[in-house]
C-alpha cells in the first residue's frame, strides 16, 4: 500500500447494524487521494440520486489524508463528506485537531455511515475493532459534555472523537461535527445529517504506525519548513499566526476592505472605524489567553485556550474564537464587544453550531428588524439592531436552544426567510449557504469559489492567492482561467492531503514537499491539475447529477459591487463573476450551460466510467 | 520641505515595530512606496514592502506612487487570509 494510507475503509450501517471493511486500493488512493476526493468517490458510488439528505439512504463520511498520522508538519485535516440539506447537492466540510491521525493509526482511511439507528447510538473505533454502542446517556449534552461521557463509557482517556452537540440533534440546518470541542466541520448542515442517523460521535483510539515511503526525506523536508517558519520570507507572517492565530487580521480586514461589514451592505472604515477595528484585534483579546493550542504535528499552533472569568458572561473554560467567527459576530453585525464574540463562539462550540452561518444569519435577521420586517414581538422582545452585542448574545443563544425566534433561525437565513416569507432581499447566501467574511471586491478570486465551487459559499477553495488583493491587475477579468487553475489545483490538493491551509503562510509548496516522501510520488504541475479535474469534476458530477445546474448559483449582488461601493477601498468596484466563471469552466472543460465536464476530458482522466454513463448515457 | 505623517499598525506590523502608532518624518515630496521603504530598513524588515501590506490613506487605500501630506494619517494593515 501506498505511504500514507492504511489501506481499509469501514463502512457502517446504522439501520442493520452491519459493519463491513473494505479495501481502499492504491489505484483509488492515486486517482483521488484522500479527504473529500475519496469521499466524493464513495458517495457517488453508494448514494442515488434524489435522496432526502436527512434521511437514512444518505451517507456520511469522514475521511482522512495521506499525510494524517505520518508526523508530516501541518498534516493533520479531514474531511467530513454527505449529501447537504441546505443545498441538495455536494457537501464537504473540513476540520483539524487530532481526529484524523487517530483515525488512520486505528487502521482506517476513512468511516461511511448509511442507514439510521433507532436510537441515539455512537461508533467506537479502538484500534480496528469497531463497535455500534448506545448513546442515550450522551444524547443531549453538549459537546465538551459529551467527549468527557464518552471517555468515561469506553474506559479510555485518551480516544478522539467527532461528534454533534445538541444543535446536530435538533437537526439544525447550521449544525457542525465538531472534534476537540472547538475544532468544526461546519459548512453546509453535515451535523444534523449526524443527527438524522441518530449518531452521535465516532469515538476512534489508534495505537498502530501509519507507513511512510521515505522516512528520512520526510525528515528532512520537516526540518526544511521548520527553517523556513523561522528564517524565510514570510516569517513575520508565520511568526504572527503563531502567537495571534487566524484573528492576527480581523482588525485590520475590517478596514482593509477584505471583512464584509453590516450585513455586506457597509464599509468598513467609514461604518465601523478604526477605534472599533483596533479592538477587535486579537492581540486585544488575547488577554483571556491560557495556553496555546495545536493542532496535530503542527508547527505553527494557531489556536488558543481562553479562560473567562469575569465580566458580563464569565463562560470559564473556553477558546479563542477564530478570525470568521470574530468578523461573522462582529463586524457583519458591527459588534465591538470582544466579551459578547467569546460568548457567542462559546455557544457554538458547545451546542456544535457553524460559526459563520449562525453569525451571519443573526447579522441577516438585524437587517431584517433595522428595516421593520421583524418586530420586536416576533423577536420574543429581543431588540436585533446593529452593534446590541447583548442581542446577538441573547439570538445566538435562543437559536443554538431552538426557542421562540431562534427556532426559526436555527435553519439558516434562507430558510428562515422562506418560513416567515420575507426578508429575501437582505440574504447574502448562494444557494442557500451564508457567504463567509471575505469580500470579493477587494481578491476577485473569492467570487468565482463562492459561485462555483460544488460546495458554494466557501473561502478555502482556491481562486485567489493571498496577496492578491493588493495586485493592480486583479481587476483584469480577461484571461483569469489559466491562473485560477494553477491556484485551485494547490488549493485542491492541500485539501485532499489533508493539509493545512495555513501552509502557504510557512513556505510555499508545501503540500509537494511533504506528500511526496510521504507517499513516494513525483508531484508535478501536472500532477495537481489532474487531481483538480477529476477530484472537482466529481464532486460537481454529484451536484448534476442531483438536478444542479450553473444557473442555480447565484451570488448576492452586495457581494460583487452592484451597485458599487461609495467610499473605502473597494470605491467603484464592481466585480465580473460571470466572466471569471466561464473562464474557470472552458479551462475545466465544462459546458457553460448544462455544466457537464467533456466526454473527452472525463475519458482522459480515469476513474470515472459511472459519471461518464450518468452524463452521456 | 519636511513633514511629518502618523502611521498606526495593524497585526504583525504592530509587533514588529513595537508601538501601535508612530509619527514619522519625511521628505516633502515623499510617496507612499518611500514612507514603506523608509520603514522597511528602519526595522530592517521587508513585511513593510510585500504583496500582503496595504495602506490606507484617507480612507482611500493607496497605491505606492500616491503622494504623502503633511498631517496625513496612514493606517498599515496586512491583507491576508483568515480562517
Amino acid at each position: 500500500m501506498t505511504g500514507g494510507y492504511a489501506g481499509k475503509m469501514l463502512f457502517v450501517d446504522l439501520t442493520s447494524g452491519k459493519i463491513e471493511e473494505k479495501e481502499l486500493t492504491d489505484d483509488m488512493a492515486r486517482k483521488f487521494i484522500g479527504c473529500y476526493g475519496i469521499g466524493a468517490r464513495i458517495l457517488y458510488s453508494m448514494m442515488k440520486p434524489g435522496v432526502d439528505p436527512l434521511g437514512p439512504d444518505n451517507v456520511l463520511g469522514v475521511v482522512t489524508g495521506p499525510l494524517n498520522g505520518t508526523g508530516a508538519f501541518l498534516g493533520a485535516r479531514f474531511a467530513v463528506v454527505c449529501k447537504s440539506p441546505v443545498t441538495g447537492g455536494w457537501n464537504d466540510a473540513n476540520s483539524g485537531g487530532y481526529f484524523g491521525p487517530e483515525l488512520k493509526r486505528a487502521g482506517l482511511d476513512a468511516v461511511f455511515v448509511s442507514g439510521a439507528a433507532k436510537k441515539p447510538v455512537y461508533i467506537w473505533i479502538n484500534d480496528g475493532k469497531c463497535e455500534i454502542r448506545d448513546a442515550s446517556r450522551i444524547w443531549g449534552k453538549d459537546c465538551t459534555e459529551s467527549l468527557k461521557a464518552l471517555i468515561e463509557d469506553t474506559g479510555e482517556n485518551r480516544l478522539r472523537a467527532t461528534l454533534i452537540g445538541p444543535a446536530g440533534e435538533r437537526l439544525s440546518l447550521m449544525a457542525a461535527i465538531m472534534n476537540e470541542e472547538h475544532r468544526a466541520a461546519g459548512r453546509g448542515g453535515p451535523g444534523a445529517v449526524m443527527g438524522a442517523k441518530n449518531l452521535k460521535a465516532i469515538a476512534v483510539r489508534g495505537t498502530g504506525k501509519v507507513p511512510v515511503a521515505y522516512p528520512d526525506k520526510l525528515r528532512e523536508a520537516n526540518l526544511a519548513v521548520r527553517e523556513a517558519m523561522k528564517s524565510g520570507p514570510t516569517a513575520a507572517i508565520a511568526k504572527a499566526f503563531s502567537e495571534l492565530g487566524t484573528g492576527m487580521a480581523t482588525g485590520a480586514n475590517a478596514l482593509s476592505g477584505d471583512s464584509p461589514v453590516k450585513n455586506w451592505g457597509g464599509v468598513g472604515i467609514a461604518d465601523f472605524g478604526e477605534e472599533k477595528a483596533f479592538k477587535l484585534d486579537a492581540a486585544k483579546m488575547d488577554k483571556y489567553k491560557k495556553k496555546k493550542y495545536a493542532c496535530a504535528n503542527c508547527i505553527v499552533g494557531c489556536g488558543a485556550d481562553y479562560v473567562v472569568d469575569e465580566g458580563e458572561w464569565p463562560v470559564g473554560e473556553t477558546f479563542r474564537p477564530e478570525y470568521e467567527t470574530t468578523a461573522a459576530f462582529g463586524t457583519l453585525c458591527l459588534n465591538d464587544n470582544v466579551e459578547s464574540i467569546i460568548k457567542c463562539n462559546d455557544i457554538c462550540n458547545r451546542y456544535g453550531l457553524d460559526t459563520i452561518s449562525v453569525g451571519a444569519t443573526v447579522a441577516w435577521a438585524i437587517e431584517c428588524y433595522e428595516n421593520g420586517l421583524f418586530s420586536k414581538e416576533e423577536t420574543g422582545g429581543i431588540e436585533l439592531t446593529w452593534g446590541n452585542y447583548r442581542a446577538i448574545v441573547a439570538m445566538t443563544q435562543a437559536l443554538a436552544d431552538q426557542t421562540g425566534f431562534g427556532k426559526i433561525l436555527a435553519m439558516g437565513s434562507a430558510g428562515a426567510a422562506v418560513k416567515l416569507g420575507k426578508g429575501f432581499e437582505y440574504l447574502q447566501t448562494v444557494k442557500g449557504i451564508e457567504l463567509p467574511m471575505h469580500d470579493p471586491k477587494l481578491a476577485p478570486g473569492y467570487a468565482r469559489t463562492y459561485q462555483c465551487d460544488p460546495t458554494p459559499a466557501r473561502h478555502v477553495k482556491g481562486g485567489t492567492w493571498p496577496g492578491q488583493s493588493n495586485r493592480p491587475n486583479r481587476y483584469d477579468f480577461s484571461n483569469t482561467g489559466p491562473t485560477d487553475m494553477t491556484i485551485t489545483s494547490r488549493h485542491e490538493l492541500l485539501q485532499v492531503s489533508g493539509m493545512c491551509l495555513f501552509s502557504m503562510f510557512v513556505t510555499r509548496d508545501m503540500t509537494t514537499k511533504l506528500l511526496e516522501p510521504v507517499t513516494g510520488w513525483t508531484i508535478d504541475d501536472a500532477f495537481h491539475k489532474e487531481i483538480l479535474k477529476r477530484v472537482m469534476g466529481m464532486r460537481h458530477a454529484f451536484n448534476l447529477r442531483e438536478g444542479l445546474k450553473p444557473a442555480d448559483f447565484v451570488l448576492p449582488k452586495r457581494a460583487v459591487g452592484d451597485p458599487p461601493q461609495q467610499a473605502g477601498p473597494n470605491k467603484g468596484v464592481t466585480i465580473d463573476n460571470e466572466t471569471l466563471a466561464r473562464n474557470f469552466f472552458t479551462v475545466m472543460e465544462w459546458d457553460l450551460q448544462t455544466g457537464k465536464p467533456s466526454r473527452e476530458s472525463l475519458e482522459a482522466l480515469g476513474g470515472m466510467e459511472d459519471v461518464i454513463r450518468d452524463l452521456y448515457g | 520641505m519636511n513633514m511629518k505623517v502618523s502611521v498606526k499598525f495593524f497585526s504583525y506590523f504592530r509587533q514588529i515595530v513595537g508601538a501601535d502608532q508612530l509619527s514619522v518624518d519625511l521628505d516633502g515630496d515623499a510617496t507612499m512606496a518611500g514612507l514603506l521603504n523608509l520603514l522597511s530598513e528602519r526595522f530592517d524588515n521587508p513585511a513593510f514592502k510585500d504583496d500582503w501590506a496595504v495602506a490606507i490613506v484617507n480612507q482611500t487605500k493607496a497605491a505606492p506612487e500616491t503622494v504623502l501630506k503633511d498631517g496625513d494619517s496612514v493606517l498599515l494593515l496586512p491583507v491576508l487570509g483568515g480562517g
